[in-house]
């Protein structure tokens, strides 16, 4: 640590870091558009500029290429250095086309953000601006418009040193350099759209975003990424506004959030687009396909329907069967229901999703959630154990939260001959799907957007997730679907009311999650007992870690 | 309105006045300034009520003799049949402002959305198969955006022109002169407009004036 001195305060920084960093860490405002705290410091867009005492006198430095050094006298807000940024800012907006209300970066952009903060120039640009090319779809799901751009090259800096690929490239000189892909290589890879996180401004943007919604109609939730099992840290924007009101609850993307130990900034082009699962295909109220047809009912019928089934068929009769794709609560709540209210043992988490793409950036094979998570509330049974009691007749009621096992299965018409003996197939889940499609009682949850939970990555660490809407059309939570059911077998769950409440039972009983909080998980995580960069020098916890396998990657 | 409740209401207005010069002396201790009578406010002869129906009476019978004599000067407005004139600035329904060859001028930008207090303006942005170029007052304007479906609840909106103000596009004008009268349903309310590539394919203006 290093001791300096910013603005007459006194503070300490890390000796050799950025000093652009620092002043960011320490909540100091200073303006930039090419410094990226993922990137490698490229130092073009001269925003940052901050006064530095030398022995030679007052020099203007960039922050962003200047190491924190012992001693360093710094000032960000002399007269001088506002004007020196706005001088620069003058000149990044010469060419600019200004057009921020059809763009869709506005809301978001730094170049509108610093001008209202403290450009306020009139233009003084009496020629015609350089025009470039605009609307240039430069790869499946990005487009560029090369006015807009203000040439800070970190998406170039991107594709160069995180994915490697480097389509991106600056052509030209001077006032007509221009972003371009090269001939015939299309900006196509796996993460493409954090080009478009990084850009500043709206030079590149989400095709799939794309003039859908105005940025400051929506609403940002922290949540989790659930596409695989690495849990990227992310943003989920849902519409919420007066105007439009039809949209409510709508969501719109889902865009990374920084988190260095798991996802750094960045977040794959797949798992965008899982927004999309709050929108579409959803079931919409409980759906009975018993004797005489299929019929929406109500919750309390449907309810009393399924409650009615387990009785019949008693306590083992009836099996369970959620996936790593829940959340810690859920599947702790579920398992505590079949066993504690239904009475039964055989309970599963195993999925049947095979794994997927996998590469070292940040994309894993295995495509659920929350598969160490489930390993830590084992164990289990099989799904197999599971199908065999069906055949032999001797379990007559499967309840299955979240889990597709009949779209999943790659013998499905085998499977689904297995269950012609199932008396009763009881299915909690969001969307429609070959599974619920099977039911004969369908009790629609809400989406990962209306579920608030605790995951745990392959790594270890546990995230947690918040909701962002309330259950959507006539869904419920979980949560209140699963108490809703032990409450009417006459056996209700006592004291887990929330997430936070079941969590807190979860957390004493379960050892890797001993004792956590969730204000110790916070916004960002952390690492369950035994797992963590800190556990990996203990060796007895790293011995531990090294037995441990991904439930569904078997 | 007679002259004992004028001065009242003359005496009381700047009592609540704190600079008032004579505060001090109209304090809570001389509650007897309220020069009005009895229940109400009321004065005698207005609780007699035999002077004000008169009075009542005269200003009626006053018109029915001055549209006797003097028909030129009739005071009834026959509206509908005869509109009314309107001031210049009057709010009235709004309208889309076109570009010379009938491109919509609005790029559907939302910040009349954004603006609007009642939440009445629906906006779907759609996006040019190739951009509209235009030169507005020697700037050359490269439009990739313009609204597939523009609606307005006129139930809803309050006609307070913020839209107008907001459009950074000079696109929404509220100078047509003209106000939705009477419908028989809901959508006889509602001001749609459809635009395909930037060019109107409907628009449905219902229960107008």
């Amino acid at each position: 640590m290093a001791k300096i001195k910013v603005d007459g305060k006194e503070m300490e920084a890390p000796a050799g870091a950025s000093l652009l960093q620092a002043l960011l860490d320490r909540g100091i405002f200073v303006p930039h558009f090419c410094y990226h705290p993922d990137l490698p410091v490229d130092g073009n867009c001269r925003q940052c500029l901050v006064e530095l005492e030398t022995p030679k006198g007052v020099a203007g430095v960039i922050s962003c290429a200047t190491r924190v050094a012992e001693g360093m006298v710094v000032r960000t807000q002399t007269p001088t250095m506002e004007k020196a940024r706005r001088g620069v800012l003058e000149f990044l907006l010469v060419n600019h086309p200004v057009d921020c209300p059809v763009c869709d970066q506005a809301g978001e952009c730094r170049l509108q953000q610093y001008y209202m903060t403290y450009g306020f120039h009139q233009s003084r640009v009496t020629v015609e601006k350089v025009h470039k090319n605009k609307t240039l779809r430069i790869g499946p799901r990005v487009i560029l418009d090369q006015e807009r751009c203000v040439l800070c090259s970190r998406c170039v800096r991107f594709t160069r040193h995180v994915t490697k690929t480097s389509e991106l490239a600056i052509g030209g000189r001077g006032d007509h350099s221009f972003i371009t892909t090269f001939p015939g290589q299309p900006l196509a890879n796996k993460y493409s759209v954090c080009t478009v996180d990084v850009c500043p401004v709206g030079a590149l943007t989400d095709l799939d975003f794309r003039f859908q919604c105005r940025v400051w109609f929506l609403k940002p939730t922290d949540t989790i990424c659930h596409g695989c099992a690495r849990g990227c840290n992310a943003v989920l924007d849902t519409y919420s506004h007066t105007t439009m009101d039809g949209l409510q609850g709508t969501a719109y993307r889902l865009r990374p959030r920084r988190n260095p130990e798991v996802n750094k900034s960045w977040m794959c082009d797949e798992g965008r687009l899982l927004y999309r699962e709050v929108n579409e295909n959803r079931l919409r109220e409980p759906e009975l396909r018993l004797e005489g047809g299929a019929r929406p009912a109500a919750w309390e019928e449907a309810l009393d329907s399924v409650v009615e089934k387990v009785k019949a068929a008693g306590p083992a009769a009836v099996a369970g069967l959620c996936s790593p794709d829940g959340t810690n609560e859920d599947l702790f709540l579920f398992r505590k229901l079949m066993v504690e209210s239904v009475g039964t043992e055989l309970v599963s988490a195993e999925s049947w999703r095979q794994p997927g793409y996998e590469d070292d950036i940040l994309l894993r094979a295995d495509k659920h959630p929350n598969s160490l998570g489930a390993q830590f509330l084992g164990p289990w049974k099989g799904l197999q154990e599971i199908l065999s009691g069906i055949e032999s007749g001797r379990v007559q009621v499967l309840i299955v939260l979240h889990n597709d096992f009949l779209g999943m299965a790659g013998d499905g018409p085998a499977v689904r001959a297995k269950l012609n003996t199932l008396k009763t197939l009881v299915v909690l889940d969001s969307r429609r799907n070959p599974t619920v499609d099977a039911a004969h009682v369908v009790l629609p949850t809400g989406s990962f957007a209306e579920r608030e939970g605790t995951y745990v990555n392959f790594q270890g660490r546990v995230q947690r997730a918040a909701r962002a809407v309330l259950p959507r059309w006539g869904a419920k939570s979980e949560t209140e679907i699963l108490r809703g059911l032990a409450e009417k077998l006459g056996r209700p769950l006592e004291g887990l009311s929330n997430a936070m409440r079941i969590w807190e039972h979860l957390a004493s009983s379960v050892p890797a999650l001993a004792g956590i909080t969730y204000q110790e998980i916070g916004k960002m995580g952390c690492w369950a007992r035994g797992y963590g960069p800190a556990a990996a020098t203990a060796a007895p916890a790293a011995a531990a870690a090294a037995q441990t396998k991904p439930v569904a990657s078997s | 309105m007679s002259e004992t409740h004028t001065e009242t209401v003359k005496e009381h207005a700047p009592a609540s006045a704190d600079s008032h010069p004579h505060g001090a002396a109209h304090g809570p201790a001389s509650p007897g300034t309220d020069a009005g009578p009895g229940a109400g406010g009321l004065s005698l002869p207005e609780r007699i009520y035999v002077v004000e129906v008169v009075r009542g009476l005269a200003i009626t019978l006053g018109h029915l003799f001055r549209n006797l004599l003097f028909p030129g000067r009739f005071r009834t407005i026959q509206w509908p049949e005869l509109p009314r004139p309107l001031p210049q600035r009057f709010r009235a329904k709004h309208r889309l402002n076109k570009w010379e060859d009938g491109h919509t001028k609005c790029t559907a930008c939302m910040c009349c959305a954004t603006a609007c207090p009642a939440g009445c303006i629906t906006i779907v942005a759609g996006e040019f198969s190739k951009p509209l170029v235009k030169v507005d007052a020697g700037v050359t304007k490269i439009i990739e955006k313009y609204p597939t479906l523009y609606d307005i609840d006129l139930l809803k909106c309050v006609y307070c022109g913020f839209c107008v103000e907001a459009c950074p596009c000079d696109a929404i004008k509220m100078d047509t002169g003209k106000f939705p009268r009477a419908g028989y349903s809901r959508e006889d309310f509602l001001w749609q407009n459809r635009f395909k590539d930037g060019l109107p394919t409907l628009e449905r203006n219902a229960a107008e004036a």
